[in-house]
């Protein structure tokens, strides 16, 4: 990656590096690390508690009440309702605080902040393979800028996958025929590991990477270093043109297929009632499956493209789409309120 | 007290009439050795994994091997250990015994499960022997089906015999403990032991045909590419994760429900003492089975599952362990004001009890869907399931042995 690497090839942010700690957890390198470290704490102290509540009794009973005499009986007792409800319903709470805290927690995970910068992610037996809005590619690293949200849009070559920044607390499975999501924001400029967490094959164990976090100047100055290439949207048009998606997808008003421009985000009407959102995983399918969901006034004779277009070359004509502005009226589709 | 001259023992001698034996208590020994040379070869599987482990190269087993390695020793330990342990050994030869019935109600059937168990197994050791299969004891898809090219079938085909068994088991069970109660046996008055067995086998019977119905929708696919699983075809990996859940999320409790039971009794009779609260012991063993079937979406947190399917099988997560919390509580009362005696079955008892408990906490967070974004498909998930596996399971599957050797051996 050239002199822009910020961190020598250990892991953590610098001051780490210096020190042979063997923490507990991982470092804490993004804005949502603090919110699953609070809530996992909070559960170790309760877990805790009635892990030594449960041990200390029974120590203490087998010991208090151990056999004296051969012929010594315990005493008769066959329960106590008001006990069974006290640890059946202070559990039941506190299990019940603990599944709101921890759907909280997920829904923050989950929630993409408006204006994430998105990177896209093709996971194969056994690498990744990334590319940048930019046309940066790179295997096995993700270079990402610090204090600015980072949305991953992640598709699989082949088997499942599972895409794992542990500094970062954050993971989704990565697995072939839909696109999964993950955002993250780092915060601390370093670099940190990078593993498949779903077994895939053979070299499963060597499917690992680093993720580099830059300060944004730094991730500027390297997005325009180093090897140059086409942005996906850039390859992406190449792409429309070769692959004669363009005959159709003209444009214009007598064309046989939907223009799509400004397609992106925008709820398409489609043959035979009901409506989609035109969003990543509507539009691979409708490359790779496209009888699947036709566009209403459109007749089903786009042929499909499975199996024709990598994941990668997907991604791009993906990413070329989304670059479209255009008018948002399209033939067949009424009329976009935005 | 006098043996008596004549006992299941030596009631015939020689190969067939151990082979023929509709005897359950000849049957349960007949499983009682299977399960046990199953036990040592999972168990050899996994001291391979740990010596590899000792550093971080691959000095002892190529990647390859330590696949294998890991896929033989879940599938051994899941489907031929862990399962048939507790019902088919001790199952088999307390159930009647503890409900005055004669034989189980279906002799020959359980004669034939061991023999389809046997099977099965035979398919398995075949397919480790030939060389391997490497998908994980999950048989995930689309790697089971479309990339690896191990013995997949064979291991497969293994599992869906020996599923059988299960079946079969659990259905003798029902029928026996439903038809063949001794008069006046009413059902609070069964002993707890049987009452775990029950809840196992309505498992048994409602779960397991899920199972065989996916592994032969993996085998169709394999062999036939229909498109089940494979997203080029229309069809969707992730079908084959809420499958195999469905069946093997409840599964867990086929595992520790009989150790449960084996622990009420233990913790009785060591503490000369009748249960705590018998019969929120007695119902929480059929929550855990009902509200089990319920919460297979927790292995999919991270699958991009919708948000909305996770809520819910979150909030159920959370509320399968409450029937769990109130059996720990009622075996700690149990001991209070009791005659302890702290013999081996009692110890194992004790050990169950506590790395149990940190199982079952440790699932607490694997039920929490922000923290197990972070700890789904690591270590942590291997250690929670382990302590409850080993911890639970083989604590009350040994504890039990030891508790009932005297009575299944006539000796002290």
């Amino acid at each position: 990656m050239g002199p822009q690497r910020a961190t020598k090839p250990g892991f953590g942010a610098e001051p780490r590096l210096k020190m042979h700690t063997f923490p507990l957890l991982p470092q804490q390198a993004s804005v949502q690390a603090g919110q699953v470290d609070a809530i996992f704490f909070f559960m170790v102290a309760v877990t805790a508690f009635f892990s030594l509540l449960i041990a200390g009794l029974i120590v203490f009973f087998a010991i208090r009440y151990r056999r004296r005499h051969d012929d010594e009986i315990g005493v008769a007792i066959h329960g106590s309702l008001v006990l069974e409800l006290m640890w059946t319903i202070i559990p039941f709470f506190i299990a019940m605080g603990m599944f709101g805290w921890g759907a909280k927690v997920f829904f923050d995970l989950y929630r993409v902040p408006a204006g994430a910068m998105e990177i896209f992610v093709v996971g194969k037996q056994w690498m990744w393979k990334v590319q940048h809005a930019s046309g940066q590619r790179e295997i096995n690293e993700l270079h990402v800028p610090a204090g600015r949200p980072v949305r991953l849009i992640m598709g699989s070559e082949d088997v499942i996958h599972s895409f794992y920044i542990p500094a970062f607390r954050v993971k989704a499975d990565v697995i072939p025929g839909r696109y999964n999501t993950l955002w993250f924001q780092a915060t601390t400029p370093g670099r940190y590991h990078l593993f498949c967490a779903e077994y895939c094959g053979t070299k499963h164990s060597g499917m690992i990477g680093s993720v580099v976090v830059m300060e944004p100047t730094e991730y500027q100055a390297w997005l325009s270093g180093g090897p140059t290439s086409d942005s996906p949207a850039a390859t992406g048009e190449k792409l429309f043109t070769s692959l004669a998606c363009v005959t159709c997808h003209t444009g214009d008003a007598a064309s046989r297929g939907p223009n799509l421009a400004g397609v992106f985000g925008h709820e398409v009407e489609l043959q035979g009632g009901g409506k989609v959102v035109a969003d990543e995983a509507y539009l691979r399918e409708s490359i790779v499956n496209p009888q699947a969901k036709v566009v209403a006034g459109f007749p089903p004779i786009m042929p499909p493209f499975q199996g024709m277009v990598s994941e990668e070359q997907l991604l791009q004509l993906i990413a070329y789409l989304k670059s479209l502005k255009g008018p948002a009226a399209r033939p067949g589709a009424p009329p976009q309120q935005k | 007290m006098e043996a008596p001259a004549l006992t299941y023992l030596n009631n015939g001698h020689g190969a067939a009439s151990w082979l023929l034996t509709r005897d359950h208590k000849r049957i349960a020994l007949l499983y009682l050795v299977s399960i046990t040379v199953f036990f040592v070869i999972g168990g050899l599987f996994a001291t391979l994994i740990r010596f590899e482990l000792l550093t971080p190269e691959g000095d002892l087993l190529t990647s390859e091997t330590y696949n294998k390695m890991f896929t033989m020793h879940g599938v051994v330990m899941v489907f031929f250990f862990l399962i048939p342990s507790i019902p088919a050994v001790l199952g088999n030869f307390l159930l009647p015994i503890m409900i005055g019935a004669k034989d189980l109600a279906f002799p020959r059937i359980n004669l034939l499960s061991w023999y389809i168990y046997v099977l099965g197994g035979a398919f398995t050791l075949y397919a480790a022997l030939a060389g391997g299969v490497d998908t994980g004891w999950t048989f995930y898809t689309p790697y089971s089906t479309a990339a690896a090219n191990t013995h997949v079938m064979t291991a497969a085909v293994g599992v869906f015999i020996t599923g059988f068994s299960s079946i079969l088991t659990g259905l003798n069970f029902i029928v026996t403990v439903h038809r063949m109660r001794a008069t006046g046996l009413t059902w609070f008055r069964l002993p707890l032991f049987v009452w775990a067995h029950y809840a196992t086998s309505l498992i048994m019977i409602l779960g397991t045909p899920v199972v065989a119905i996916t592994i032969l929708m993996v085998a169709a696919e394999r062999a036939l590419h229909l498109g089940i699983f494979d997203p080029a075809l229309g069809g969707d990996p992730v079908l084959f994760q809420h499958l195999f859940w469905f069946y093997s999320h409840p599964a867990v409790y086929i595992m520790i429900l009989p150790a449960m039971g084996v622990i009420s009794e233990i913790v009785q009779a060591f503490s000369r003492k009748n249960i705590f609260g018998y019969s929120f012991i007695a119902f929480s063993s059929i929550a855990i089975a009902v509200i089990g079937f319920l919460v297979w979406g927790h292995h999919l947190f991270v699958a991009g599952q919708s948000t909305y399917a996770g809520l819910v099988f979150s909030i159920l997560s959370f509320t399968v362990a409450i029937p769990s919390a109130i059996k720990v509580f009622n075996w700690t009362a149990t001991i209070y004001k009791g005659s302890v005696s702290l013999e081996s079955p009692m110890l194992y008892a004790f050990g169950f009890i506590g790395l149990f408990t940190i199982g079952g906490l440790t699932g607490l967070f694997l039920a929490a869907m922000g923290i197990d974004i972070h700890v789904h498909d690591t270590y942590f998930v291997v250690a929670h399931f382990h302590y409850i596996m080993v911890g639970g399971a083989i604590m009350g599957y040994l504890g039990g042995l030891h508790y009932w050797w005297p009575k299944i051996s006539g000796r002290t």
